[in-house]
């Protein structure tokens, strides 16, 4: 085992363990999904002909081609969601501050008097 | 039968320019609805001086936002007819009465401003060439035939403003109003209205490269959708 491998095991193990602590503790998807990547890391660290076999089985020449397309398209999925996300969020925000911002309406002094509405 | 008329105007950091264009406002004693999307200087105090509805978003939320929530909270009130007014003094009063007349005589649910039809408008040649691109992107992507495009003059009776519900929050719900206009199917009319640009709007206003950050932001929004 090289150095490369000695350093990027022990920091994969160490992720996934602390992934493995919080699946048991948060029974989170996204727990077991880190913990199990993290450890498919490991074997591919460790063992650099399992991607090779796998990436020759599916007609990829190189492990590491096979390995950075698989990453290219989970970071892209990841982003996507990600993005999804956020916005979901920030309208969850708009639709907060905007109710806020009616309930706490100023009114002209002597105006006139609001003629409510029920509005879907 | 006398119509409720609710003038909304999104507000951002306007507190210079907006009591002139309130004062304006003032004489149409229509009910105006000040939104201060997060502004850090007097918008506020301003609108408030000039006896208006003010509601202000705690912080910035994007003109689509404060928008919508002054619709929402124009329709809760009960307004008849809504109209969509920039603070910044761009837009003139003298045109609310042909805008809102396509609305109270029922011919139509939204009426569209257009700055192009009565040649009056003093836009620049890039701006012009910019809402031209506009112009053809919208009629692609909605459907929907204008001769102008992200022009902020326009009204909509209660049911156009009731099937409106932008999520667009910021610059690009302009094109997401029309999007919603062929959805919902609403009848639209273009009305000419003169926009007067000056040296601090058109520094605010779209450039190339804003147009390009809302025509992203739209594309992004559709995707999240």
């Amino acid at each position: 085992m090289n150095t490369f491998q000695i350093v990027f095991i022990t920091f994969c193990a160490v992720q996934a363990a602390l992934s493995f602590r919080r699946l048991v503790k948060t029974r989170q998807v996204a727990a077991l999904a880190f913990a199990l990547a993290w450890t498919l890391a490991i074997g591919l660290i460790a063992s650099p002909g399992i991607s090779t076999r796998i990436a020759q089985s599916v007609g990829i020449g190189r492990g590491v081609d096979f390995v950075t397309y698989s990453l290219l398209v989970t970071f892209l999925w990841a982003h996507y969601q990600h993005y999804l996300r956020y916005k979901r969020v920030e309208n969850e925000v708009t639709l907060l501050v905007r109710e806020l911002a009616i309930a706490q309406a100023s009114r002209p002094q002597g105006g006139p008097a609001p003629t409510r509405r029920t509005v879907a | 039968m006398e119509h409720a008329v609710f003038i909304v105007i999104p507000a951002f950091n306007e507190g210079s320019r907006l009591g002139a264009v309130l004062d304006d406002l003032a004489r149409t004693r229509h009910r105006i609805v000040v939104i201060d999307d997060g502004s850090n200087d007097d918008t506020a105090d301003v609108a408030r001086r000039h006896g208006c509805y003010v509601l202000r978003h705690p912080f910035n939320r994007g003109q689509g936002a404060a928008l919508q929530t002054g619709i929402t909270f124009a329709l809760r009130e009960g307004a008849d007819v809504i109209v969509t007014f920039d603070a910044d003094g761009q837009h003139q009063t003298s045109d609310l009465p042909p805008l809102i007349e396509p609305i109270l005589s029922r011919r139509c649910e939204v009426a569209l401003g257009n700055r192009f039809l009565n040649g009056q408008s003093n836009v620049p040649g890039a701006r012009t060439v910019i809402l031209q691109l506009g112009r053809l992107f919208t009629m692609l992507t909605s459907g929907v035939r204008v001769g102008d495009c992200h022009n902020g003059y326009r009204a909509f009776s209660r049911k156009g403003a009731q099937a409106l519900a932008l999520k667009q929050d910021r610059m690009a719900h302009a094109s997401e109003i029309y999007d919603q206009i062929r959805e919902s199917r609403l009848a639209y009319e273009e009305v000419p209205v003169t926009i007067r640009y000056s040296a601090e709007t058109l520094a605010k206003g779209q450039k190339l490269s804003n147009s390009l950050s809302v025509l992203f932001q739209y594309l992004y929004g559709k995707i999240a959708q």
